[in-house]
């Protein structure tokens, strides 16, 4: 690996295009090398740097299952000028992917131990790898939760997994939203005030979030008043990455680099670190 | 300091002539027009002479810039990109990549490299050359290279590398270590990697004629060097300042020390370690190529998210970072203090901010 160009992409091409919500598509990609795509593997957690050359490359988690040898699947919110040219993408289309990045969620370590998945938004994103791992290897895990919140009914990326996690024995799903609306027979209510009321018990339980900043913030608060330690909390983390190997320097969060020292981080590592990360 | 041979001044001219046949030289040159001085490869000033006579070597003031741009250029392409389409075929689209070639010239010599500057690339090394992923641009651009190093008899009021573990005949990392003294250079290192180098001018170069009392006239100039460079932080060992940092991370200290600063990154453009960088793309109808160029942290928009948030939207934070990561974050990474105390962002910083008083005034608001 040493001799090995770490910026150039590898082409993919884009199999198939899901509009999520009004400003959410999940893109599913293959890469076009035989080789290369026959020995990719990825942890779940990693990142991928995706590009459409001419506009730019950024990061997104990858998040389909790490089983999944068809696709790969991103998740990708309209924002700037690369998502842009992402949502504008159609089937056949080619774009750069260089992945797997960073580290991944250490799931090994958590076996044995019952797990509630915080997610808001689009940051059920990088859940659903670790999700789709645990479910196919349920027998090493104690209980699985997931408190899904969104804005709006409308605002729920993955309907079609969240759909079919509610009819798992596996998996207890909570779905919430910020205000009462018409046909939604779910909870109410913002993600901290749901998880608190919830109550799930600290004791050999792990908790995992992603969301945008305020709702991470915010959850850290109840999962703390709910008696989780630091150590128990895991969160995984984006900055505004260029190069994904560490070199670049942009996505320092104190000491760490989000790119290769994260982006999965525990608590306890984020409060050890002088820089607070909101 | 033990001096092993001598080189007169006048054989200067033959020895960079000689090594140039199998090595691209860069050294410091000035434009005496212009008053700027920039590290030149040898092909360029021997043509630059020709045409004007206001071009000099001079190995006695600071280059503006670090060398770092030689292996690091400020701007340097990744690859071309190209969009293949079949006229009859409209819908598909391919799509190549070509990265530029390898860099197979001649291996480089960095010729009177100061010794800040040296210590500023072995920074950079431990950037692009180490971790799980390495740089090829870089590796490839520095690979073989060497360092014809002087010392700095001379050392400028805006030097500081005593303070960052430095020192002006600093020649460990050095091939050849030379000090100016009389009419020439005193020899007191030659690297196995360089000895060959210097074998072919060993004509050029004597022994016997080294000044007599060279040991001691070494001696009182080295100690005459470090004593001219100024003293701050009473005293505080480069190992003490994560500790400091990390107890002053939330002071108001950060709000007062930036006050000045207007954000503008000279100073860490001028910066021999700075490493950061941006990494775009520019296409025109097909065809495009995706290029890095330097970037600065004193700009808000280096971490400004597309979604708007911004982690450090405030300047007295972006500064508060780039202090960290030069005196603590660095330290804890990679051993070594990001700063090598060769002045330069003081002498360019149009607002007048002098890193020694900021991080002075950081380390007191620490010990109180």
């Amino acid at each position: 690996m040493k001799d090995e160009n770490p910026y150039k992409p590898e082409i993919a091409t884009v199999v198939r295009v899901i509009s999520e919500t009004s400003n959410i598509v999940t893109i599913q990609v293959v890469i076009d090398d035989k080789d290369e795509r026959e020995k990719f593997s990825f942890e779940p957690g990693q990142v991928a740097q995706i590009s459409v050359f001419g506009f730019g490359e950024s990061t997104f988690v990858i998040n389909s299952s790490p089983s999944n040898k068809e696709y790969l699947q991103f998740s990708v919110m309209k924002a700037g000028v690369n998502t842009k040219a992402i949502h504008d993408l159609t089937e056949g289309e080619k774009i750069g992917i260089r992945a797997p990045l960073g580290n991944s969620f250490p799931y090994e370590e958590m076996e044995g131990k019952n797990i509630i998945f915080i997610g808001g938004g689009i940051g059920l994103a990088p859940l659903r790898p670790l999700i789709c791992y645990m479910l196919e290897n349920k027998d090493k895990y104690e209980e699985l939760t997931l408190l899904a919140a969104a804005r709006t009914p409308e605002d729920f990326c993955f309907n079609d997994d969240i759909g079919s996690w509610e009819k798992s024995k596996d998996i207890k799903v909570i779905s919430t939203i910020d205000k009462a609306c018409d046909g939604w027979d779910k909870k109410v209510g913002l993600c901290p005030d749901i998880l608190e009321a919830l109550n799930p018990s600290p004791v050999n339980t792990i908790a995992i979030t992603c969301g945008p900043p305020i709702m991470i913030k915010f959850t850290l608060e109840a999962l703390d008043r709910l008696g989780f330690k630091e150590d128990m909390i895991y969160t995984t983390l984006e900055r505004r990455m260029k190069c994904g190997v560490g070199k670049c320097g942009r996505c320092n969060i104190g000491e760490k680099f989000v790119c290769v020292d994260g982006p999965v981080f525990s608590l306890k590592q984020l409060n050890e670190n002088p820089e607070p990360f909101m | 300091m033990k001096a092993i041979s001598f080189i007169h001044k006048n054989n200067l001219d033959q020895w960079l002539n000689k090594l140039s046949s199998k090595f691209r030289i860069y050294l410091p040159v000035q434009d005496t027009e212009r008053s700027i001085i920039d590290f030149m490869d040898w092909e360029s000033y021997k043509n630059k002479t020709e045409e004007k006579d206001t071009f000099i070597i001079n190995f006695t003031e600071k280059t503006k810039k670090s060398p770092k741009d030689i292996f690091f250029p400020s701007t340097e392409k990744f690859f071309d990109f190209e969009y293949k389409k079949d006229i009859n075929t409209p819908q598909e689209i391919d799509l190549e990549l070509k990265t530029p070639d390898k860099d197979t010239g001649k291996p480089k010599i960095i010729f009177g490299i100061k010794p800040c500057d040296i210590a500023g690339i072995k920074r950079l090394d431990k950037i692009f050359g180490e971790g799980d992923k390495t740089d090829s641009y870089y590796l490839d651009k520095r690979k073989d290279s060497l360092f014809i190093s002087i010392g700095c008899s001379n050392p400028y009021p805006d030097c500081f590398c005593t303070l960052v573990g430095g020192h002006p005949f600093d020649f460990e990392n050095a091939d050849i270590g030379m000090i100016e003294v009389d009419d020439g250079y005193a020899i007191v290192k030659i690297s196995e990697e360089a000895k060959k180098a210097a074998d072919e001018v060993k004509d050029l170069m004597s022994e016997k004629d080294l000044p007599e009392d060279i040991k001691k006239k070494l001696d009182d100039m080295e100690a005459r060097a470090v004593k001219m460079i100024q003293k701050y932080w009473g005293g505080t060992d480069i190992k003490e300042f994560p500790g400091l940092m990390d107890k002053s991370f939330n002071s108001d200290v950060w709000e007062k020390v930036t006050a000045k600063c207007i954000s503008c990154g000279a100073c860490t453009y001028v910066c021999p370690t700075c490493f950061c960088f941006n990494i775009r793309d520019e296409q025109k109808d097909l065809k495009g190529e995706r290029y890095r160029c330097w970037d600065y942290c004193m700009n808000s928009y280096y971490t400004l998210e597309a979604s708007g948030h911004n982690p450090r939207a405030d300047k007295s934070k972006r500064y508060r970072n780039k202090v960290n990561c030069k005196y603590n974050y660095n330290i804890k990474r990679n051993g070594s203090a990001y700063c090598i105390g060769c002045g330069r962002c003081i002498e360019v910083c149009p607002a007048g901010v002098d890193i020694r008083e900021v991080v002075n005034t950081v380390i007191e608001s620490a010990k109180k």
